[in-house]
């Protein structure tokens, strides 16, 4: 078995968008100022439209494949075929990065096709560090996962996410997707602290965040909902500010829009404040 | 001693599909009761939206023919009835016309399971590969004794449908943006289903030209092929079938030395 840890290092990509149909076109036609694309792996595993499309967009852009459809921490319904299928992908598009998402997603005889919340208890941590390992070796490729927004918290957790995600770097080597977003989405919902959160995760190996994503998310009157479907709220954009200050500027920076998908136009100018944001932080507003 | 990762997520899904079951999930939830109550929705909101966005997706003839508010209602009954089987939505709806088939409320509009059938080939097509065509002129490079024994590879993207109802022209009807209904819409189709580079077309072709590409499909040579076509219609033109399935790039490639099925 081979141990992946921060001398596998990630790229330093730049600033990238999520790769969505509606702007194939976009793409295609010109080159973007953007230097790398997100890919959604379950959107490529057909030979088809997309596919191709991928193909001729990875000789321009790097690209990270990230998986929303594995849930590596499903108890049941766990498809290890699905991890052939991103191998097969891996394989035909050699991707800078490759992440999945702490969650899960199926249970016996039935997918849900969500990221459902985590009970952040030590035997899902075991169950998730096993998947972990065996992904990385089958992808010989050191892989990342995502914290995620989450509506509810199990009465049974024993760590926070950040906890969980630390633990799971330092056994098995893989790297962190540091949604920014997701961690403010949870501190309104569940009175998460952001900050402790970054600064729980400064602790690990310097190179063990391997992507910041950024996202919108949308307001209601029972919580926020991380609905990536409109610009970044100032207060993400603060804690991404503390994130280039903690982390450095070399991790690459994600925007992602999946939600009223707008022009690549609006996308870009999100792009432009996270350059700025990094290269001239503006004075901290209190979160 | 708290409870093991399985069942709690089984408590979860159980209460995401059934909201008489919800509470022994809130009762494994930290914090106020009633805003997870609330939270909860959010994740039973989501499944019912996934499934109504995916299925509006690879069926969006199918809705304008059903109307929204019914159609939102058959992919919500269909998600419950026939569980996702894939982390892969693009596979999500594989079954819906045979779902469709089993509704009493269906059954005054029995062509649409088929447009349903047609849609879900269509669907596939985009996700399936689209090889380099061959061309007329290999094919003519093959000695006239030759001929009959070759084999004509057909495009992994390419489908063949055959239904008692006018799908096609329903299906074509909804690409225009003035839909006009077929005023016959009891009326034997023969469907083609193939790529035209990125986008997917659908012909209504002769019951022998179908027969004939069928054949191919499952791997007979071309004279079997054409001999099956000749059955149907004694009158089928063999040098104007060939050309149009080639200028339709069916055709991925012409062997002489593969054994019979």
């Amino acid at each position: 078995m081979t141990h992946f840890n921060t001398e596998n290092a990630f790229p330093s990509l730049g600033y990238g968008v999520g790769l969505r149909t509606r702007h194939y076109r976009d793409f295609l036609d010109k080159c973007q100022p953007v230097d790398w694309l997100e890919a959604h792996t379950e959107n490529y595993f057909g030979a088809g439209v997309d596919l191709r499309i991928l193909e001729t967009l990875r000789a321009d852009y790097p690209i990270s494949l990230h998986g929303v459809g594995l849930g590596i921490g499903s108890a049941q319904g766990y498809a290890s075929n699905h991890i052939d299928k991103i191998k097969q992908l891996a394989q035909r598009i050699q991707p800078a990065l490759i992440s999945e998402h702490l969650c899960w997603g199926a249970v016996a005889g039935r997918h849900l096709n969500d990221l459902l919340p985590m009970p952040l208890i030590h035997s899902a941590l075991a169950l998730i560090c096993e998947r972990v390992d065996h992904l990385q070796n089958t992808l010989q490729q050191r892989v990342m996962l995502e914290n995620v927004s989450s509506y509810v918290r199990f009465a049974c957790d024993e760590m926070s996410e950040t906890q969980f995600l630390s633990l799971l770097v330092q056994r098995t080597g893989c790297g962190i997707v540091l949604d920014i977003n997701n961690l403010y989405v949870n501190q309104i919902n569940h009175g998460e602290s952001a900050h402790e959160a970054l600064a729980t995760l400064a602790q690990l190996p310097t190179g063990s965040i391997g992507e910041i994503h950024l996202a919108g998310h949308l307001v209601t009157e029972s919580g926020l909902i991380d609905h990536h479907g409109c610009r970044i709220d100032p207060r993400v954009w603060t804690l991404y500010e503390q994130s280039r200050r903690q982390f450095g500027d070399q991790i690459p920076t994600l925007i992602e829009w999946d939600t009223d998908i707008p022009e690549l136009e609006v996308l870009l100018t999100e792009v432009q404040q996270a350059k700025q944001r990094t290269m001239q932080p503006t004075i901290c507003t209190p979160i | 001693m708290h409870t093991d990762l399985t069942t709690l997520q089984k408590n979860f899904a159980d209460a995401l599909l059934d909201l008489s079951r919800i509470d022994t999930a809130l009762a494994s939830f930290s914090g106020n009761p009633e805003l997870n109550r609330e939270r909860f929705g959010y994740y039973r909101g989501n499944i019912s939206a996934i499934w109504r966005q995916t299925c509006s997706s690879a069926y969006p003839v199918l809705e304008q023919l059903t109307g929204t508010g019914f159609f939102n209602e058959l992919a919500r009954a269909y998600g419950q009835a026939r569980p996702s089987n894939s982390g892969n939505l693009t596979e999500f709806g594989a079954d819906l016309a045979g779902f469709i088939e089993t509704l009493e409320h269906c059954r005054p509009y029995p062509y649409l399971s088929d447009v349903a059938a047609l849609e879900w080939l269509v669907h596939s097509a985009y996700y399936l590969e689209c090889k380099e065509p061959a061309t007329l002129v290999q094919l003519a490079s093959v000695p006239v004794a030759q001929l009959s024994q070759v084999r004509l590879q057909i495009q992994p993207a390419c489908a063949l449908l055959q239904s008692h109802w006018a799908i096609a022209e329903i299906w074509l009807a909804h690409q225009m943006e003035e839909v006009i209904f077929p005023s016959q819409p009891k009326k034997q189709n023969w469907c083609l289903i193939w790529r035209s580079g990125w986008k997917v077309q659908v012909s209504s072709i002769s019951d022998a030209s179908y027969a004939a590409l069928l054949a191919l499909q499952d791997g007979f040579a071309l004279g079997v092929a054409l001999d099956r076509a000749i059955a149907v219609d004694p009158d089928f033109n063999v040098q104007t079938a060939l050309a149009d399935w080639f200028q339709k790039q069916l055709i991925t490639s012409i062997n002489s030395t593969s054994p019979t099925p």
